[in-house]
């Protein structure tokens, strides 16, 4: 049986989702669309019951491609659990109404149902049961009330005759529902009303994101951190090594197996960031020191998910976002970038249209270090004083506006303008951002770590036909002169291409200057992303933007090297360097401005 | 001066208008409609992103939506009284 999940998005729809379901979920996309839904199993009086969260719909006269695909499950489902929020009757009665049409059993849950008397609200179940003719019951998803009562209605299949009305008639229809039903006591600004006001407000609003995103990188750090230490790394140093190296002596070192495996001993031993074997750092890598990171990350994107605090974040960064023509929500691929690039290309697609993809997931791979790039930057170059990691990034920021810039005013079209519904910001119920967490963690592993693994092997396969070897001597000599780094610094870069972190590891017996060292982890970041994020961008951009898309990454990567290069050598120097730049970017500014005021007429 | 439309860009925060005319297609009414901003709600503008970020406004006592700019610039409204 079928169970479809339906209601406006921020109605506690994924809530009651995790609430019914157990570990039997996936998420996946619907076929031929970009769009992501939830699906999980259940068993309840003894028959399985699948049940659907539906992505959140305003309406079913779709005006986007989330709408679209709501609009073809209702066609699978055996009845529709409408969840609606008490809190908002008016609005989301529009599409109950709606569903009513339609030739399909419905079930009304009126959530949010506790808000509803701080809120001033009074519903009259009565008359709404009376008005709507379908079983309506009262919910709290994030305390799990009456959802039990709404699976005795499990079974209901009537479907009540109700005439199909044009949008203007329904609105009529729904005055007077709401005039029978609903009374509203005026009440003042309560004290979390404010709150909720002043982040949306731009000089309250940015300190707080500052001090949120601020947070979040502590916390996530902490965790990570914690992770690793008492979990990924005992396991790792003792019965996992222990284990590899009985295999190692049965292999034979030297052998192909041993290297394709096992990889190079150091001193004997097996050294799982420097050995380049698929048991060894092909496995420790991901699992030990990426995947903590991740599980962190995730978690506390996900508080921060269900508190409702992102769209927030989308508000006040929309204009700068509109400038490198993205909007607000291109925010999210952009923090998870952060995590994992991987993740971030394939949230990318959700973005509005292709143009947006390919701008975001360019940016993305060009300026944003992942979870594991990232502990190696602040690992190699804050040796040398925080001001020097604050040197990459800042550059790094540079870089993500200036091509920006250029990617917007070279490519045809403008981004569309931002409407979003602002949820009101609520506690994280904690089941749910666990179900979360979970459903991200097995993505990733199944999506991630095929491609990490497939990245190692070919890593040893290039090495092995002395691919690098070969490269380094070509191009070597040019790029050393260009970013002022010895020619050893070029074969690192050269792997960087595949494993970022692993070329960073590869800096660090090379007695770099700190300068080196700030130019170096700038152009390994800018110039691809990992083979990962690599596989992935092919896959969801196609061959012809994925070249488009790398040829960007290169150009920049030269141009950025060889600006750190030689124009920050004296103070002079810095001062013209800093100056060009600030000129550049304002010219830039008012070209894209000027552009967008042109489409827009 | 009371009765005068004005674009809801133009509205200073805190202000009340209704919503009385849409300068965009059909379209555009159409996604405005199915968030709850049509012809005849009133709506406050609760915030105003610097350098022409989107706007917030909350219509009535329920949802708060934020509006990029450029389409907030279509929908028109009639100033209404403090209160």
């Amino acid at each position: 049986m079928k169970v479809l999940l339906m209601g406006n998005p921020n109605v506690g729809k994924s809530v009651v989702f995790s609430r019914l379901t157990g570990t039997s979920v996936t998420s996946s996309n619907y076929a031929g669309t970009t769009v992501e839904y939830k699906q999980g199993l259940f068993k309840h009086d003894g028959k399985n019951i699948e049940l659907i969260d539906v992505p959140g719909t305003y309406t079913l006269d779709p005006t986007n491609k989330a709408e679209e695909v709501a609009v073809e499950m209702l066609k699978e489902g055996d009845i529709v659990y409408n969840i609606i929020d008490a809190t908002n009757l008016e609005r989301n009665l529009n599409l109950t109404l709606q569903l009513l049409e339609e030739d399909i059993p419905v079930v009304v849950l009126l959530n949010m149902w506790d808000e509803t008397k701080h809120k001033g609200i009074n519903i009259d179940l009565e008359k709404l049961r009376e008005k709507l003719k379908v079983p309506v019951i009262p919910t709290v998803a994030t305390t799990g009330n009456g959802l039990r009562e709404a699976l005795d209605y499990i079974d209901y299949r009537e479907i009540k005759d109700f005439d199909r009305l044009t949008s203007d008639q329904r609105w009529v229809e729904i005055g007077h529902i709401i005039n029978a039903v609903q009374e509203i006591k005026p009440k003042h600004h309560s004290g979390k009303e404010l709150l909720e006001e002043y982040t949306l407000k731009p000089w309250s609003g940015i300190p707080i994101a500052a001090g949120v995103l601020y947070l979040v990188f502590i916390v996530i750090r902490f965790i990570g951190e914690g992770l690793i230490g008492y979990i990924a790394e005992p396991f790792f140093a003792g019965p996992y090594y222990n284990l590899l190296m009985r295999i190692s002596s049965l292999l034979n070192e030297g052998s192909f197996l041993h290297d394709l495996f096992i990889g190079q001993l150091v001193n004997g031993q097996i050294d799982f960031e420097q050995s380049f074997g698929l048991l060894t750092t092909g496995i420790f890598i991901p699992f030990a020191a990426v995947l903590p990171y991740i599980v962190s990350f995730y978690f506390v994107l996900s508080i921060l998910e269900d508190s409702g605090y992102l769209p927030r974040l989308a508000v006040l960064v929309d204009n700068l976002m509109h400038k490198v023509g993205l909007h607000g929500f291109s925010i999210i691929p952009m923090i998870l970038g952060f995590g994992c690039n991987v993740p971030a290309a394939l949230a990318a697609r959700n973005l509005d249209s292709k143009r947006e993809q390919f701008i975001a997931s360019t940016l993305m791979s060009i300026s944003i270090p992942c979870m594991a790039q990232t502990a190696m930057i602040i690992g190699l170059v804050g040796a040398f004083g925080g001001i020097y990691i604050f040197y990459v990034f800042a550059s790094l920021f540079v870089v993500w506006i200036i091509v920006g810039l250029l990617l917007n005013y070279f490519l045809p079209g403008y981004s569309s303008d931002l409407l979003l519904e602002i949820p009101t910001l609520r506690t994280p119920v904690f089941k749910v951002v666990l179900k979360k967490l979970w459903m991200r963690i097995v993505n990733f592993l199944k999506e991630a770590i095929p491609f990490v693994l497939l990245g190692v092997l070919a890593v040893n396969a290039m090495y092995a036909l002395g691919f690098f070897d070969l490269l380094t001597r070509f191009i070597g000599p040019i790029f050393a002169k260009l970013f002022g780094l010895p020619k050893e610094v070029i074969s690192a870069l050269l792997m960087g291409f595949l494993r970022k972190d692993l070329a960073m590891g590869m800096l660090a017996p090379l007695n770099l200057t700190v300068k080196q060292l700030v130019i170096s982890s700038t152009i390994l970041t800018i110039y691809f992303p990992c083979v990962a994020t690599f596989i992935v961008l092919f896959r969801e951009l196609g061959l012809k933007n994925m070249i488009k898309s790398a040829g960007v990454m290169i150009i920049t990567a030269v141009t950025v090297g060889t600006i750190l290069n030689l124009g920050f050598n004296s103070i002079f120097g810095i001062i013209i360097t800093l100056f060009s730049i600030f000129i550049l970017i304002m010219i830039l500014y008012r070209m894209t401005g000027k552009k967008h005021q042109r489409l827009m007429e | 001066m009371k009765n005068r439309l004005i674009s809801l860009s133009h509205l200073k925060e805190g202000e009340r208008g209704i919503v009385t005319d849409f300068r965009g297609g059909e379209k555009l009414r159409k996604k405005l409609d199915s968030l709850g901003i049509r012809k005849g709600k009133s709506v406050k503008k609760i915030s105003d992103m610097v350098l022409r970020g989107p706007i917030t406004i909350k219509i009535e006592n329920s949802s708060r939506i934020a509006i990029g700019r450029g389409m907030a610039e279509k929908i028109m409204v009639r100033l209404e009284n403090h209160r």
